[in-house]
């Protein structure tokens, strides 16, 4: 007999490294980092498996839960390695997907490539069925079944392997749509379908259709993907059911996230926004903003009252996904971004990044060009010697001779000066980038506490809170494997929406109660499927709405316990218009969509049993490091898994540990706080 | 440059940062859907001399880097804290309010007494009164027409603000809450600058601050040089029309002579035609202009994608824009619709370009971007429900290595096109087709792009339809280096039905229920032979549906059987060709290939010299009667009632012979 399992186990694939956190309670937090397998992401969580039997002594027996943030759904779109599809449309509307919304982002040339996904479906793959149903959900023109058969034979014909269906208005009645994935089922059982009622129930048939054809052209790769993992985990004697973390923030039984895979989008980021709410909330900040600075890109996320922000459309390689996902924000700035001097003579950081591959300079994999990274090995920020732990040896010199030769000498500079320009430069773009993704969503960013995650995070925290004048932040104990952390505190999220395109006046709340009522029992149904009865779910109810004539809207909750739900809503619909669009006007509003979200489970915090510290010097031996302003100055160093609770640490100082190196400049005072997280704040 | 060049790319991000900030500001708190949905709006920062320094990238129109404050700030007067400069007068300001409905705000920022740069902002407001609804109209002969006009003038005084000022202002306009709500907005945007400002000034030093300024103008000025080094020396000239001033079928003419030397860029638009009775005209007061100057920014920075967006850019360039021309009218010329010779400024540029670097610009794109329009009657109340059913455009060109991009416009305007879902919900129409145009696209080894169609039915009687800018209605878009041009726009009622009507350039047209409107935008033009395309791209766009088999096979010879390419029949037919216009630098296209037949280039230079030396009230006339006196059907009332150049000009020689006596009869 096996003992009861109870070892909950997070992991979080990203580019390089599969992160993996193990939770067992009473147990100290454990976490490894394998290198992630590309060619097959599913070898490198098998793998993790086998790690922890063999160097933790957990057998698979053991877990309770396997928790999974996934970058494949992303990949298979950038890789452009989704399925072959075709799309289904009312006739005189096929090419919909291609003219897109026209707008260009692209301004200044005069080449001008397609933004819009055509290569989900180009023309010869797109066909158009004879229907047509008005604005008021009324049929005009029946469905016409012989032209679906027609076009559904030619889309075979052609190879594809699933077909998106959108028609206008099925939002509204959906009943065209259902019988025509009845007639492709009937006569095609193999082909997979998506459609539009029940991917995006929302009105703009381009971006409708879009997320559509994503969810069509992810649904076989994700099948496979998730199912491979399935059969493995169950191979390996875990008897856990696996679990995947969505783009907005929750996680769902892969047995439904193999239904829905337009949602997995952010799976991996958004784990990473969660587990820094858990952080912040640790740590007294409810107001947070994460910024996950990776090799290539940094990551922006807000969390407002303890609530990550939540968009309901996305970009996924400049593409529109209307699909509600964490707000998180990319600009072209990483460790690993590329500094170079232009025609005119200035010095310039990325947006070209040296990747994982060959990487920095410094790394002695080939890499000929000066990074961010080699510039904080010049500045001493960084100890060759103890990278990632020690595990990868930098060679100090190559990052000085890089940026010598690259960046000095063309700027008739010191060697120090240019990695100093290098860092300042980083530093201002990641600062403006930040302040500007508040700035778009209403929010001041001096009232927030900065979140810095991923390995490279914390080596600029300081400098970008000081252009910030942000006075607080948070280093989580282990940022460079927060996301797989944080899909272990996600709650468990179902979320069904449908279009509801009525104005608030002589709205009867009878109704509105009945649709939420049916949201209800869906939500409840998919829960159920992960043995989470109805008792165990808190529910939330939110409606998207707009002044009428307004062509966006915004998600406000709908609170069914108020008085007056429809007034309540509509008092917060103009709060929430005032911050984020800068005013609002008594005038009249309309809901677009209505939702229910049921949430099951998570937790606020991973209750470890870390023992103290005690007794060992965390103090290393110090290090002069160069500081903008300060010139060379003597760093004391310090081991961060040596610092108990309570340690106070006075800038210039660098904390380093077997992920992360923190920067700790003058005027800045670092406190281990608890939960082991580091709290920096200045007076300033 | 003076600044290190770490300081100047830090400055760089954080004063473009800046402008960004202003325009998501504006953005945020603006009012109007010009402003929230097809961010008709723009924001900067501008040195002492009114230049721009920076330039948001990503947030509002783009294209209007090449504005300038400066007479704008010299005209109101001296500027203390707090004041703000409001101005939407095309002629007193100096070309900075590009026509009326351009709301232009420009604030002197101080730091203690002394300005240290301005900030600006724009709008384009939905009304700001006038003849007609929206301000521009086609029709509008004087700048009167065109609505309030403002010359530059103080809105807020010493941060207090002109409340008379604004009395005046709503009382001037149509919808006076959400222009004043814009202003705001502009205000906010504004304010926000100030802020910005005047924190660098205090982290980096007032001098650093000012030298930033030239060193950031002085950076993209030598970046810009680069790129432009690349176009060969030489003298290119090239000219392309409007379809005509819906005063007459002439069509209007755009002239420029480039001439590039190491870098530096002269443009001489003499030979371009004068001013227009219509709002076809550019105020440029004879100076440097983004409409004018557009396809230059274009070409740098696809050339170079990291130039900083400034001013300097302009500084590598000259211009020669002779006073009366419709690119450099004189007061008071309406300019409501200057966007339609803008683009065709794009397209003469382009076609400049095209002759120094055939291997790198695109055949011209479709050249249009109408929206098309219902008004339904009154149900009482006296408001008329104006809905724009969408947005229409062309195609892009083709280009060497590459097809044009189908049903998408390249040039400045970056209009959002709307759901059919929205339109139906809010109009009485329904849409029946909305999709790329088969068969427009220029023929050519690469393909022009084809244009967009729609086709809708509306629902109840009295309703009239509007679609103002059309253009290519007659001279297509030109392909290039062999190269077909795209098909010509059309625009029809009724379309294969007994009552079918061409409707060609409209105004106001009435339409009734049942009627059904289709609009069918140009294609763009081909590159290269299209007897050299790849046979498998051919099949392709057969299976595709956007070229006919029958195209297939006139076009580029390529003989389609099954589903496959015949390949004998196609050789056959490819080895035969007759009446190609292979060896063609430009493919014109029957119609302009007629008019120039008569009215070439050295004869339109001749008219313009001479129309020019006469008073600006005689041009017009003389103008008109150079035309009649050749062909009377030239005086018609409008371009839809003259029919093709090709009959009305059949007989060149002896057109011409009266063309030569007409222009001989001008004053020298």
């Amino acid at each position: 007999m096996s003992e009861k399992p109870t070892v909950e186990i997070g992991v979080d694939i990203g580019g390089t490294f599969t992160d993996v956190v193990c939770h067992a309670p009473g147990g100290p937090l454990r976490i490894v980092k394998i290198p992630s397998t590309p060619s097959d992401p599913s070898q490198a969580v098998l793998q993790s498996i086998a790690y922890m039997a063999e160097t933790w002594a957990i057998k698979p027996a053991q877990v309770a839960r396997f928790v999974h943030g996934t970058t494949v759904a992303t990949n298979a779109v950038l890789e452009r390695k989704g399925a072959r599809i075709g799309v289904l449309t009312t006739e005189g509307f096929r090419d919909v997907i291609e003219i897109g919304r026209q707008m260009r982002h692209q301004m200044y040339s005069v080449i001008l490539e397609p933004e819009t996904p055509i290569f989900l479906a180009p023309g010869a793959r797109r066909r158009e069925v004879r229907e047509r149903v008005g604005p008021q959900g009324e049929v005009l023109i029946a469905l016409d079944e012989p032209s679906v058969l027609a076009a559904v034979d030619a889309l075979v014909a052609r190879g594809v392997e699933a077909i998106a269906v959108s028609y206008l208005f099925s939002f509204l009645n959906p009943a065209h749509e259902l019988r025509t994935r009845e007639l492709i089922e009937s006569n095609y059982p193999d082909i997979v379908t998506s459609l539009s009622c029940e991917v995006d129930p929302a009105f703009r048939e381009y971006e409708r259709t879009v997320a559509t054809a994503f969810d069509a052209y992810l649904k076989p790769v994700i099948d496979r993907y998730l199912a491979r993992l399935e059969d493995g985990l169950t191979e390996m004697g875990v008897e856990a059911p696996l679990q995947v973390m969505q783009s907005r923030g929750g996680i769902s039984a892969s047995v439904t996230a193999r239904k829905r895979p337009v949602r997995l989008f952010l799976s991996g980021p958004a784990a990473g926004v969660i587990g820094g709410r858990m952080v912040g909330r640790a740590s007294g900040s409810d107001d947070l903003i994460t910024v996950d600075v990776g090799g290539t890109s940094c990551d922006i996320a807000l969390v407002n009252r303890g609530k990550a922000l939540i968009r309901a459309e996305g970009r996924i390689d400049g593409f529109p996904v209307r699909v509600p996902m964490v707000d998180v924000n990319t600009i072209g700035s990483g460790g690993g971004s590329i500094a170079w001097i232009d025609g005119a003579g200035g010095l310039r950081v990325g947006p070209h990044s040296a990747g994982a591959e060959p990487g920095p300079a410094c790394y002695g994999r080939g890499g000929g060009e000066a990074t961010v990274t080699d510039a904080s090995i010049v500045l001493g920020y960084l100890d060759a010697n103890y990278f990632a732990g020690g595990r990868l040896r930098l060679y100090p010199e190559l990052a000085h001779e890089v940026v010598e030769k690259t960046v000095a000498k063309p700027l008739g500079m010191t060697v120090e000066e240019a990695a100093l320009g290098i860092h300042r430069v980083v530093n201002a773009q990641m600062a403006e980038g930040i302040r500007l993704v508040s700035i778009r969503q209403g929010f001041d960013p001096r009232t927030f506490a900065l979140l810095p995650l991923g390995g490279a995070g914390p080596v600029h925290g300081t400098a970008l809170a000081r252009e910030l004048k942000i006075t607080r932040i948070i280093i989580p104990l282990h940022p460079g494997v927060l996301s797989a952390a944080g899909l272990l505190v996600a709650q468990i999220e179902h979320e069904i929406a449908t279009a509801f395109p009525r104005p608030l006046a002589d709205l009867e709340m009878d109704e509105v109660r009945a649709v939420l009522a049916s949201l209800d029992e869906r939500c409840a149904a998919l829960m159920r499927a992960e043995a989470i009865g109805g008792e165990d779910a808190s529910i939330s109810y939110y409606a998207d709405v707009c002044y009428i004539g307004q062509s966006y809207h915004l998600e406000i909750p709908v609170r069914l316990n108020d008085p007056d739900p429809l007034q309540c809503l509509y008092r917060e619909f103009l709060t929430n218009h005032d911050r984020v669009y800068g005013h609002s006007t008594e005038a009249p509003a309309r809901i677009v969509n209505l939702r229910s979200i049921h949430q099951a489970r998570g937790a606020d915090a991973l209750t470890s049993a870390d023992s103290t510290p005690v007794g060992e010097n965390a103090v290393k031996k110090g290090r002069k490091i160069l500081l903008a302003g300060h010139g060379w100055v003597e760093a004391a160093v310090y081991d961060r898994s040596l610092m108990p609770e309570g340690t106070g640490v006075d800038g210039p100082a660098i904390i380093e540990q077997e992920d992360t190196t923190t920067l700790i400049e003058p005027d800045w005072r670092a406190a281990v706080v608890r939960g082991g997280n580091l709290l920096v704040t200045t007076q300033g | 440059m003076k600044t290190d060049p770490v300081l100047l790319e830090i400055l760089s991000n954080k004063v473009t940062a800046a402008t960004e900030e202003m325009g998501i500001t504006l953005q945020r708190t603006g009012r109007t859907l010009y402003v929230k949905e097809t961010a008709d709006f723009g924001t900067a920062l501008a040195n002492l001399k009114g230049k721009f320094f920076a330039f948001p990238v990503g947030i509002g129109v783009a294209g209007f880097v090449d504005l300038d404050c400066a007479q704008t700030i010299a005209t109101a007067g001296p500027l203390a804290p707090g004041d703000v400069i409001i101005t939407n007068h095309p002629y007193a300001s100096g070309g900075l309010a590009t026509h009326t409905p351009d709301i232009q705000l420009v604030r002197p920022y101080f730091h203690g007494e002394r300005i240290v740069a301005y900030g600006w902002s724009f709008i384009h407001s939905a009304d700001i009164g006038g003849k007609v609804p929206s301000s521009v109209s086609p029709t509008n002969t004087e700048l009167y027409q065109e609505g309030l006009l403002i010359p530059p003038m103080k809105i807020v005084k010493r941060g207090e603000m002109n409340a008379d000022f604004l009395t005046l202002y709503g009382a001037n306009c149509r919808t006076p809450d959400l222009n004043v709500g814009d202003i705001k907005a502009m205000l906010a945007a504004l304010e926000v600058g100030q802020r910005r400002v005047s924190e660098l000034v205090e982290q980096y030093g007032l001098d650093a601050f000012l030298v930033i300024q030239e060193d950031l103008i002085e950076y993209a000025e030598l970046k810009a040089r680069e790129a432009l080094r690349q176009i060969p020396d030489g003298t290119y000239e090239f000219w392309d029309y409007l379809d005509d001033d819906m005063f007459s079928p002439v069509p209007v003419r755009i002239r420029v002579a480039m001439t590039v030397t190491d870098g530096r860029v002269h443009l001489d638009f003499s030979g371009s035609d004068p001013e227009t009775l219509g709002p076809f005209n550019i105020v440029t007061l004879g100076r440097s202009h983004p409409w004018l100057t557009l396809r230059l920014l274009a070409y740098v920075y696809t050339r170079d994608p990291t130039c900083p967006v400034n001013s300097g850019v302009f500084r590598n360039v000259t211009v020669n824009v002779p006073q009366g021309t419709l690119l450099n009218p004189e007061f008071p010329s309406p300019a409501g619709v200057r966007a339609a010779p803008g683009v065709r400024c794009n397209d003469v540029l382009n076609g400049a370009l095209a002759q120094a670097l055939p291997d790198f610009m695109p055949g011209t794109p479709g050249g249009n971007i109408v929206p098309i329009v219902l008004v339904e009657p009154d149900d009482g109340g006296g408001k008329r429900r104006v809905t724009v059913i969408q947005f229409m455009v062309g195609a892009t060109g083709g280009r060497r290595g590459s097809d044009g991009v189908d049903g998408r416009d390249p040039s400045f305007t970056n209009m959002a096109n709307n759901p059919i879902e929205t339109i139906e919900a809010e109009a009485s129409a329904i849409v029946w087709e909305y999709g790329i145009r088969p068969d427009s696209g220029g023929a050519g080894e690469w393909r022009g792009g084809c244009g967009q169609t729609i086709s809708f039915e509306v629902l109840r009687d009295g309703c009239a339809l509007l679609g103002r800018g059309l253009e290519r209605l007659r001279f297509q878009p030109w392909g290039l280096a062999g190269g077909c041009p795209g098909s010509p726009a059309r625009i029809v009622l009724n379309l294969g039905k007994p009552n079918e009507r061409k409707l060609g350039k409209i105004d106001v047209v009435p339409v009734n229920k049942g009627d059904v409107v289709t609009a069918m935008m140009p294609g763009a033009g081909g590159y290269g032979d299209p007897f050299r395309r790849d046979p498998a791209l051919v099949l392709r766009d057969v299976k595709r549906g956007l070229v006919n088999r029958a195209a297939a096979e006139r076009d580029y010879g390529i003989v389609i059987r099954d589903g496959h390419v015949d390949e004998p029949a196609t050789a056959e037919r490819r080895s035969d060709r007759v009446g190609s216009n292979a060896e063609r630098m430009f493919g014109f296209g029957a119609e302009r290939d007629a008019w120039e037949a008569v009215f070439d280039d050295a004869r339109m230079n001749r008219m313009a010299d001479r129309l020019l030396r006469m008073p600006k009230a005689a041009r017009q006339l003389a103008r008109q009667r150079v035309f009649a006196a050749v062909e009377p059907l030239l005086a018609s009332n409008g371009g839809n009632a003259c029919p093709p150049f090709a009959d009305v000009l059949s007989d060149p020689a002896v057109s011409r012979k009266r063309l030569d006596a007409v222009l001989g009869e001008l004053p020298e």
